[in-house]
This record gives structure tokens, sequence and C-alpha cells, in this order.
């Protein structure tokens, strides 16, 4: 097999392995962190809570949330992160500021 | 001119080219990631996967590889329900195809 060909096929396997599209389909509204401070976390575990804090957002860091449509678990919403560009959970009411930006 | 030792040169060259096809085949394989059956608790192949409210729904949750996902069904638009294990531990839909 010429190192072509063994370059393609390892390159199919990386691509093949690559994470699917992690794109949002449902497009958040544009929001702000209202509280002082506010965890933010990777996931909601149902049956615990929160779960795996990934960072801390100041007050006024742009996120976005669709009411109605993103989950809200126990006071607990589904929150994209416009900085690193990723999906969360933060509590509810520090999401304010709807379409402020 | 083909004589018998550039012949069995050749054959040979020919025996390593295939079966240096055949590990390389061997080594990609495990990136096939499948699509998942239903009743069986699937692996995560994909090093992320997200869990959604529906087919092209809200994002509710992220599954990492080597997390486990019970199929249920049914299928809809490339995606497919059931109950995503790991530290999401609810029911939602997930993109087909990136089991192990």
């Amino acid at each position: 097999m010429s190192a072509k060909v063994a370059a393609a096929v390892t390159a199919l396997g990386i691509v093949l392995a690559a994470p699917p599209a992690a794109q949002a389909y449902v497009v958040p509204r544009h929001a702000v962190n209202i509280c002082q401070s506010a965890s933010f976390y990777d996931n909601y575990d149902s049956a615990s809570g929160p779960y795996g804090l990934k960072r801390v957002l100041e007050y006024g860091n742009k996120i976005g949330h669709t009411p109605g449509a993103h989950p809200v678990y126990n006071g607990w919403a589904a929150t994209f992160d416009f900085g690193p560009n990723d999906w969360g959970y933060m509590r509810l009411e520090c999401i304010g500021g709807y379409d402020s930006w | 001119m083909v004589t018998p030792s550039s012949r069995s040169t050749r054959l040979a060259r020919v025996v390593v080219a295939t079966a240096t096809a055949v590990a390389l085949l061997a080594v990609s394989s495990p990136a096939l990631a499948a699509n998942g059956t239903i009743g069986v608790r699937e692996t995560v192949c994909a090093e992320s996967l997200f869990v959604r409210t529906e087919p092209l729904g809200a994002w509710m949750g992220t599954l990492y590889a080597g997390q486990t996902f019970q199929v249920k069904g049914p299928r809809s638009g490339g995606y497919i329900y059931g109950f995503a294990y790991g530290h999401v531990n609810r029911n939602g839909w997930v993109q087909d195809g990136w089991f192990c």
C-alpha cells in the first residue's frame, strides 16, 4: 500500500472517529448573566443535579437560552455560553436581558 | 526478462503490500462507528454526543466516549430515541451512528 493510500485510510479513520457536528440546531436567544457570578455546569444529572463545573460566569457574560425549547430542570436551565461557544447548565434566575445584544 | 528470482521478489512485495493493507484496515476498523440496535445498551464511540429533546431539537446533555445509551427507538431523521446514562440520566434523542 502506498504512503498516500495509507494516509488516506488513516485520515478516513480520524474523520469517522471525530465527534458529530456540535452546532446548535435550535438557535438560542441572546441573553446575559445577570447574577454577580453564576456556576456553569457541563451536564444536569436527573438523579444528582448539576454535574461537572466548567467555569464561573461573571455578571454581563453573553449567554443564550431558548425559553420553552431548552429544558429547565429544577431551576437549572440548559444555556449556551457565547464565550467558548459551548452548552451547559446554570440557574434560570441568572438569565436575563433577552435580546439585549 | 522475468527470471525466477525477480518473480519471487515481486510476489514477496505483493504479499507484504497485502498484509500491510489488511493490517491498516484492521487498525482503522475500531473507528468505524455503527448505528444503534434497539434493545441494546450501546457504548458511545464519538468524542462527544449531544442528547436532544427531539430530533434536531434543543440540547439537554452531552454523552462522552465510553458512556452508554440504552437504545429504545424509534428512529427519526437520523436520530434515535433512548435513555442516556453517564451524567445525563434522562431519555432523549441522539444522532445515530456513533456507537461502538
